[in-house]
């Protein structure tokens, strides 16, 4: 049985076409291709052969270096399975063409890329994330309100009586966590608007608009409850774990390519980072939850402001700027004019608050009349869901409205 | 020398196909009878077509590879040689049959059949042993890998590296090497990547302890992560060169394996040098930054003691730098005046949580920026790999290379949405479509041949720098 290869001494470029053949003794005999003559011989026991990958040619290395171009890859099996038995050589190649094999790892890789991305990944972090010390959390927290400071929000604009008294509300929930280094601070919002942050060394920021926007301090009080559950489950300090491994894993996957296609690879990396921060969302919830049975505060003061806070920012987004900020500036001539009013004290309903509800009236008119219209939007809510960094309001609400029904009975 | 004609000399039948098959496929596609065929085969020298440009050429010879028919495309020295011209050996009538049927070969699509082949070297260098060292001979490079089959190998990888716990990703590297190496035929060889992955392991574990160190410090002393990251910045030099040198060494070409000989200077003012005087210069001076760094990488590498030399004219690169600034100014003007209006309204949307009609508005947006994204992404590879390979010889072997950007962003596209639709399981077929686009756009034009290149003593290497650089990823876009 005969191979035909390329022979290259290992001493110059030089190629020459040789045939090999193996003698009874395991004696491999190189011979010229052209005039015949024998060029080397050596036992097969000192030849390496590198294993097979693909359809790659195999490379047979002589004692002196010389080596051996081939294709013949079936001479060279059967020389191996008989003078070289051994699984080892053979069985990443043999994994590689086994069809069913095949079909098995790929089912086998996509699960753990499943599993670990949204189980084993979470559970790891989540075990790092509370070995961490508070130190890291601190750190992490000054440079992001710094950030935040500097480019969104403004001082707030609250009077220290409403601050005292919200403070005051509180307390009780703060004094809960005592081990958490709560503490609460008032920003004005800027374009954020009515909003609540938990920042990881125990900070939470009320913005001015969410305080406004909220018709009594039970329903701040839910949102607190929310906060202190991001705080306390280190959900920063685990989005930013979570995110940086996944991006690591998907750029040493996609490293090797050009760079023009990691500019897309960051699609991904968004979605399940989203994803990743949907449930911190729902484990704050269910802080919230727990809070709010725990210490008898009825459960829809959450799903009241929820509701109110997801109308509004619907509202403000498809209503076009000037019509917004006309009726903000309504609002606000509206609100002068009831303040007399109020310093008149229980002089009847003053005018001043019958305006506003006019024209509250009329916002909500037109709010609603535009959320019909976008209702079926070519953009179901379900593909936005997965761009998504909160699940959707009435996933939310319901969770807090099903149980209270199962309480009540 | 503006028009260099070429012709398309018949070698032979390529190791592992089957002779009298390949004879009988080439006779098939040129319409003629066996005999003839044979005859043809069995002349010393025989030119299947002349008188074509170099692309024809080449279309020829790729296409009658896919049959197992060796051919290799020689430049027609007009001024020098005009003997070659005439076959001298072989003057049977069957030669001038051959060039009077090119419709035969170019309306069919130059599909590659991914057949692996293996270029004999018996029948090739005989031909005109006397004419010539002058005589140059044009070698595509050819890739023979095909998706499928590169994906069993790239997911059985994963597998076992998942299985070992990431122990088994150093002779996955060796195997996806080689299958990209072993696979690209130049000159009746192919090459070889011949790294022993006990030492990549080793490399990589040294590698992921620096990298646990790094990530680690940083949530821990924001001193230590600074010293850190220091270090790093020094050491990054370092890590260039031995992961070059690594590469280098264990990348063998007719059993020589090639050679960096950088030094860290060298790299250190190549690679953080020159980009600072560059962005110090508002990046004026960038087209010499490319160069010096393409030089570095070029002419510190040589095969059998051969240095490769990269020498051009630094305006190749201000043109490249010219064109990328008139062309962005050019689409941001357009962009504002076309779609300005819907830029406005869209960012309005964004303020207040999330609007779907906002995100629909800017979907043109995007895809207009996301096109001239990749657009300009490929000009500056194409333009870059070409002015690389086009002025790079070793020895007085010149490398060419056409690629085009029409057609390489017809392949980022593509290898970029397969990815993302199958989120990443097509990773491995973009990995060998690109692998062929390169092969495919990349020659040499061997004056004489390429035997005569002696091998050196080989110098030791450091798997840790490979491994290091493979974990943080630097990008030596060479």
């Amino acid at each position: 049985m005969a191979l035909r290869g390329i022979w290259f001494d290992g001493k110059t470029s030089m190629p020459q076409g040789v045939v090999l053949s193996m003698d009874d003794t395991g004696c491999v005999s190189v011979i010229h291709a052209e005039d015949q003559s024998l060029i080397l011989r050596a036992p097969f026991a000192d030849i390496r052969v590198t294993s097979r990958v693909g359809n790659t040619p195999r490379y047979m290395y002589f004692p002196n270096g010389e080596k051996c171009e081939t294709r013949d890859h079936q001479v060279i099996d059967q020389w191996l399975q008989q003078l070289r038995p051994s699984l080892l050589n053979s069985l990443a190649h043999q994994l590689e063409t086994h069809t069913y094999f095949v079909a098995l790892t790929l089912v086998l890789v996509v699960a753990f890329a499943w599993a670990m991305t949204f189980h084993g990944l979470p559970a790891a972090t989540r075990y790092i994330a509370f070995k961490l010390p508070q130190s890291v959390m601190d750190r992490a927290a000054s440079e992001t309100l710094q950030l935040l400071d500097k480019t969104h929000f403004h001082p707030t604009q609250l009077d220290e009586k409403t601050r005292a008294r919200l403070m005051a509300h509180f307390a009780p929930a703060l004094s809960q966590n005592k081990n958490l280094n709560l503490k609460v601070s008032f920003r004005g919002g800027g374009v954020i608007g009515a909003n609540a942050f938990a920042l990881p060394d125990g900070t939470m920021i009320f913005t001015d608009e969410i305080v406004h926007l909220a018709k009594n301090d039970d329903e701040l009080l839910a949102v607190l409850a929310h906060e202190i559950g991001h705080v306390k489950y280190r959900h920063a300090i685990r989005a930013a774990i979570q995110g940086s491994v996944i991006s690591f894993g998907v750029a040493m996957l996609t490293g090797d390519l050009s760079a023009a296609s990691n500019l897309l690879a960051g699609l991904p990396v968004l979605i399940t980072t989203m994803s990743y921060s949907r449930n911190f969302e729902r484990e704050a919830d269910d802080n919230s939850l727990l809070f709010l049975d725990a210490n008898h505060v009825a459960r829809h003061h959450f799903v009241d402001l929820m509701e109110r806070l997801t109308y509004t920012a619907e509202c403000k987004a498809l209503m076009s700027d000037s019509e917004f900020s006309k009726y903000e500036t309504d609002k606000r001539v509206a609100e002068l004019a009831k303040l007399p009013a109020e310093i008149a004290k229980n002089s009847k309903e003053g005018d001043g608050s019958e305006f506003i509800l006019r024209i509250e009236a009329a916002h909500k008119e037109a709010c609603d009349k535009l959320i019909a219209e976008h209702k079926n939007g070519f953009f179901d809510a379900k593909v936005m869901g997965y761009f998504s960094s909160h699940p959707e309001t009435k996933e939310r609400t319901q969770k807090f409205k099903k149980d209270a029904d199962l309480s009540e009975k | 020398m503006s028009n260099p004609q070429f012709e398309v000399v018949l070698k032979g039948v390529l190791a592992g196909f089957d002779p009298q098959q390949a004879q009988a496929d080439f006779a098939a596609l040129f319409s003629l009878d066996t005999d003839k065929a044979a005859l043809m085969f069995a002349a010393a020298r025989t030119v299947l077509k002349k008188g074509i440009d170099k692309e024809t050429a080449d279309k020829y010879v790729a296409r009658l590879a896919t049959i197992g028919v060796e051919a290799v495309a020689e430049a027609i020295a007009v001024a020098e040689m005009p003997l070659s011209l005439v076959p001298i050996e072989s003057s049977e009538p069957a030669v001038e049959n051959v060039p009077s049927e090119p419709a035969v070969i170019i309306p069919k699509p130059i599909s590659f059949v991914k057949k692996t082949t293996e270029f004999n070297s018996s029948t090739s260098e005989s031909s005109t042993p006397d004419s010539d060292s002058f005589k140059k001979q044009r070698h595509q490079f050819l890739f023979t890998g095909s998706g499928w089959e590169y994906f069993k190998i790239w997911i059985v990888n994963l597998l076992l590296t998942i299985i070992t716990l990431g122990i088994y990703s150093a002779w996955a590297k060796v195997r996806n090497k080689q299958y990209f190496y072993g696979n690209t035929h130049m000159a009746e060889a192919t090459f070889e990547y011949t790294a022993n992955p006990v030492k990549i392991l080793i490399g990589r574990i040294v590698a992921f302890v620096i990298y646990l160190g790094a990530v680690t410090s940083g949530h821990l002393s924001p001193i230590i992560s600074i010293v850190f990251s220091l270090l790093l910045l020094v050491f990054l030099p370092w890590i260039i060169v031995s992961s070059l040198r690594f590469n280098a060494r264990h990348s063998s070409y007719r059993n020589i394996p090639f050679r960096f000989s950088g030094t860290v200077v060298g790299a250190l003012t190549t690679f953080i040098g020159w980009p600072l005087l560059g962005i110090l210069s508002l990046g004026l001076l960038f087209p010499f930054v490319w160069k010096k760094q393409a030089q570095y990488i070029t002419n510190n590498h040589s095969y059998g003691g051969e240095p490769f030399t990269f020498d051009v004219h630094v305006k190749e690169y201000y043109k490249m730098l010219l064109i990328l600034i008139g062309a962005t100014v050019v689409f941001f003007v357009a962009f504002a005046l076309l779609i300005g209006g819907t830029a406005v309204f869209a960012s309005l949307g964004k303020e207040g949580g999330f609007d779907p009609s906002a995100f629909i508005a800017m979907i043109p947006m995007m895809i207009a920026y996301i096109a001239f994204y990749f657009a300009l992404g490929a000009y500056v590879v194409v333009t870059m790999a070409n002015i690389h390979w086009n002025n790079t010889k070793l020895q007085n072997h010149q490398f060419e290379s056409n690629w085009s950007v029409l057609s390489y962003l017809g392949l980022i596209v593509i290898n970029t949405l397969g990815i993302l639709l199958t989120l990443g399981l097509f990773i491995p077929f973009a990995k060998v479509r690109a692998a062929a686009y390169k092969a495919n756009h990349t020659a040499l034009i061997v004056q004489g041949d390429l035997d005569g290149f002696i091998a050196q003593n080989l110098e030791n290497s450091n798997a840790v720098g490979e491994g290091v650089h493979d974990i943080f990823d630097i990008d030596i876009s060479l």
